[in-house]
């Protein structure tokens, strides 16, 4: 399961992070193997999801979204 | 160790953008400071300096960062700051502000500083807004596990500023600690290749500065770094940090279900949009009607106590009413730049970004040109330095390409004026005052043109990188006024400032220039009275009048451009408001009511002077197709040269400011041309 593929008020625990061109900004930003991440809202026409992982409210586009695989 | 009396200390501040940084600098230095010479956000480095127990102390306020490894320009900026190699202009302190409501991440960062060995303080801000969600901080376990001074503080309350600042001044021995940001395998590799085992180095050496690492070795690194960044942070928040859930109220959630809404989410944003024009139309009106009478008034005034001659003229005619031209619109810009802020400092903006990505990316943009876009609509100076926060080059570049073209606080001026010479005061559209909706269709013009231009740039510019978004949504939080009354108070006196010295000496240039002339002026009262014997003294009082202006070296100029002008429906006294208004669009208004008034005896307004100005067929100088075609050549032209100035700046490409003032002045002339010659 990736979190892209999340709905709006599902939660899940992250397991790891594809290596991608954006995944050491998502480790700085909190997204770490264990987090819960919860999404909170999502933009329109596959627009970015805004979630809340670690106690932070953060948002982010969907193709970064499908870098997140959750367990 | 102390310091002497008179000496400056030299101290950074630096944070995580949005947890009160600026809130807590003004509260440091209140208007002690200095933004550089625009208008704007926080984008250059910013100095403020205050006192305390007799020292002087110099603050420099850093643009908020999330981490040390730079990924925008704006990171790029301070990395390279705090790592220059000849060590200049370095602080002997660091403030680090973190913030209790998001303590983890933002001592992520503070973790990271920590490692460079500089002297730090850290404050913990927004302590009072954390208490109230049931989250209680152990300060000590903090303090010794990084061992440096924290200092809890709410910059908007005022509280723990004292401590602060006596923390600040104190000199603290300081020591290295064990590093836990490199794996132990790695460590030895690393002292091998850049013969050093600091953090500077080994930023230098994850950045590529020093060679030896592969990039994909770089970025395991930072990543390893971060994690292992994280799990010292985790044990450290489980022994300083316990929260009773019980009050945790999500006050942010329940507002972002409406303001991030779908559909409402986007009505929302338009109707806020939709408010920002009609005040800056409708509640201007008033003070701008007080200052206009108050420069005329000035004018009549000046005229009765001076004696009669060319230095009352000089002052009456000239200066005057030039300055008058541009104090007027400081009510617009103070309402402008008070919005603006307040959509900043409540934590509005970020939904902003968040709402228009989707949209943006069609246009080969990134949700974060929203922001450069909007303060566009104040300056496009700041504007374009904003762009720095994006990390995707071709989107920064387009972002950068069309944002001058959205309607600036310089083109007010200019709109208003025209718009009020076609469309009467009073007129109404339902509700609405038909002049704001004029006001509000030049605003839309702009944003049309702006989001053409950028896909013709999208379909150009080719890209390999893929871009990305990720960013914080950070806690809505009341704007705090003091804040805001600063930034008005900045941005104002910048426009003032800035413009009012172009224009004093345009006015003055101007004036000089149309009082003087070659032959033909000089001998027009003989001209006149030999060729039009039958007209009374006054007939041909204003006939001197007018063939002098003509004659005038400014005549003459702007009679040198008219074949080019014309076909726009210009003559050349407009000519002449082009030529003067290429440094700066507002000296538009400036330069047509010094013209205006030169020679004129009666003292009126700018609007109702220019309103009465007929051509030789007693035509309106300022009909329909002229005025129409007027307001598109000003939408469009980039008659700004600090915009010309800092688009080089930040591209550091003369090609792509070529290209940008280039096509502006392109579409401006085109698109002036064909109105006019359809509308006449």
């Amino acid at each position: 399961m990736k979190l892209s593929e999340l709905n709006k008020n599902q939660s899940g625990e992250i397991s790891h992070i594809e290596d991608s061109q954006v995944s050491l900004k998502l480790v700085e930003f909190g997204f770490l193997p264990g987090a819960i991440i919860t999404v909170i809202n999502k933009a329109p026409f596959n627009g970015p999801i805004y979630v809340s992982v670690n106690n932070s409210f953060l948002s982010l586009r969907k193709a970064e979204a499908a870098t997140v695989n959750l367990l | 160790m102390s310091n002497s009396e008179g000496k400056t200390r030299k101290i950074a501040l630096l944070g995580n953008p949005n947890i009160g940084k600026t809130t807590l600098f003004n509260v440091l230095c209140g208007l002690r400071q200095k933004t550089g010479n625009y208008p704007g956000v926080t984008v250059d480095k910013k100095k403020g300096t205050f006192k305390h127990n007799k020292e002087r102390i110099e603050l420099i306020d850093l643009p908020g960062i999330n981490s040390l490894f730079p990924k925008s320009k704006d990171e790029e900026l301070v990395v390279d700051y705090l790592l220059n190699t000849p060590k200049q202009d370095l602080p002997e302190k660091i403030v680090v502000l973190a913030s209790a409501i998001n303590l983890k991440r933002t001592l992520y960062l503070l973790d990271q500083i920590r490692d460079l060995n500089i002297p730090i303080v850290l404050a913990i801000n927004m302590i009072d807004v954390a208490e109230k969600q049931g989250i209680a901080i152990d300060i000590h376990v903090i303090a010794q596990e990084f061992g440096i001074p924290v200092i809890p503080i709410s910059a908007k309350k005022n509280a723990g500023i004292a401590e602060l600042k006596d923390a600040i001044i104190k000199d603290v021995a300081y020591s290295t600690r064990e590093p836990h940001y490199i794996e132990e395998d790695n460590k030895d590799l690393m002292q091998s290749l850049a013969n050093n085992a600091d953090y500077a180095s080994y930023l230098r050496l994850t950045k590529g500065e020093i060679e030896g690492l592969s990039s994909a070795d770089q970025k395991k690194w930072k990543t390893n770094e971060s994690i292992l960044r994280y799990k010292f942070l985790n044990k450290l928040i489980d022994q300083s940090l316990s929260q009773d859930k019980s009050l945790a109220t999500n006050f942010t959630s329940k507002v972002d279900r409406w303001l991030v809404h779908p559909i409402f989410g986007y009505v929302i944003f338009g109707l806020i949009m939709l408010l920002i024009f009609q005040s800056i139309f409708w509640l201007a009106s008033y003070p701008m009607d007080w200052i206009d009478l108050g420069f005329a008034w000035l004018s009549e005034s000046f005229a009765s106590i001076l004696p009669e001659g060319y230095f009352a003229d000089l002052i009456t005619q000239g200066i005057i009413p030039g300055i008058g031209g541009v104090v007027i619109f400081v009510p617009q810009i103070a309402i402008l730049f008070f919005l603006f802020s307040i959509l900043e400092e409540s934590g509005y903006m970020q939904r902003i970004v968040y709402l228009m990505d989707r949209f943006m990316q069609s246009f080969g943009m990134s949700g974060k040109s929203v922001v450069p876009m909007i303060s566009g609509l104040a300056c496009a100076i700041p504007a374009i330095m904003a762009a720095r926060t994006i990390e995707n080059n071709k989107e920064r570049l387009i972002t950068i390409m069309i944002t001058p073209l959205l309607t600036c606080s310089a083109r007010i001026p200019v709109y208003v004026v025209i718009i009020a010479l076609v469309i009467p005061d009073e007129a109404m559209v339902g509700i609405f005052n038909a002049q704001g909706l004029a006001l509000m269709g030049m605003y839309l013009l702009g944003l049309l043109l702006s989001l053409i231009s950028a896909l013709v740039f999208k379909w150009i510019l080719k890209t390999d990188f893929k871009s990305s978004l990720i960013i914080d949504m950070p806690t809505y939080l009341m704007p705090d006024f003091k804040n805001v009354f600063i930034s008005v108070w900045n941005n104002s006196k910048a426009f003032v400032w800035n413009a009012g010295k172009i224009i004093l000496a345009t006015s003055i240039i101007l004036f000089v220039l149309a009082t003087n002339g070659g032959d033909k002026f000089k001998s027009a009262e003989e001209f006149v009275q030999a060729e039009n014997p039958h007209l009374n003294v006054e007939e041909q009082e204003v006939m001197v009048n007018s063939i002098e202006l003509e004659n005038s070296y400014l005549g003459m100029i702007g009679k040198s451009i008219e074949p080019t002008i014309q076909p726009l429906g210009y003559d050349w006294k407009i000519g002449i408001s082009i030529i003067t208004s290429l440094a700066a669009r507002e000296v538009f208004v400036g330069t047509m009511s010094t013209i205006y008034s030169i020679n004129s005896e009666e003292e009126m307004t700018i609007r109702d002077r220019l309103k009465t100005q007929k051509k030789p067929n007693g035509e309106l100088v300022f009909g329909l197709a002229t005025s129409i075609s007027l307001l598109l050549f000003y939408a469009f032209a980039l008659q700004c040269l600090s915009t010309v100035a800092v688009t080089y700046k930040e591209t550091k490409s003369l090609k792509w400011t070529s290209i940008q003032f280039l096509y502006m002045t392109a579409l401006a002339y085109f698109a002036a041309l064909i109105a006019y010659q359809i509308l006449v």
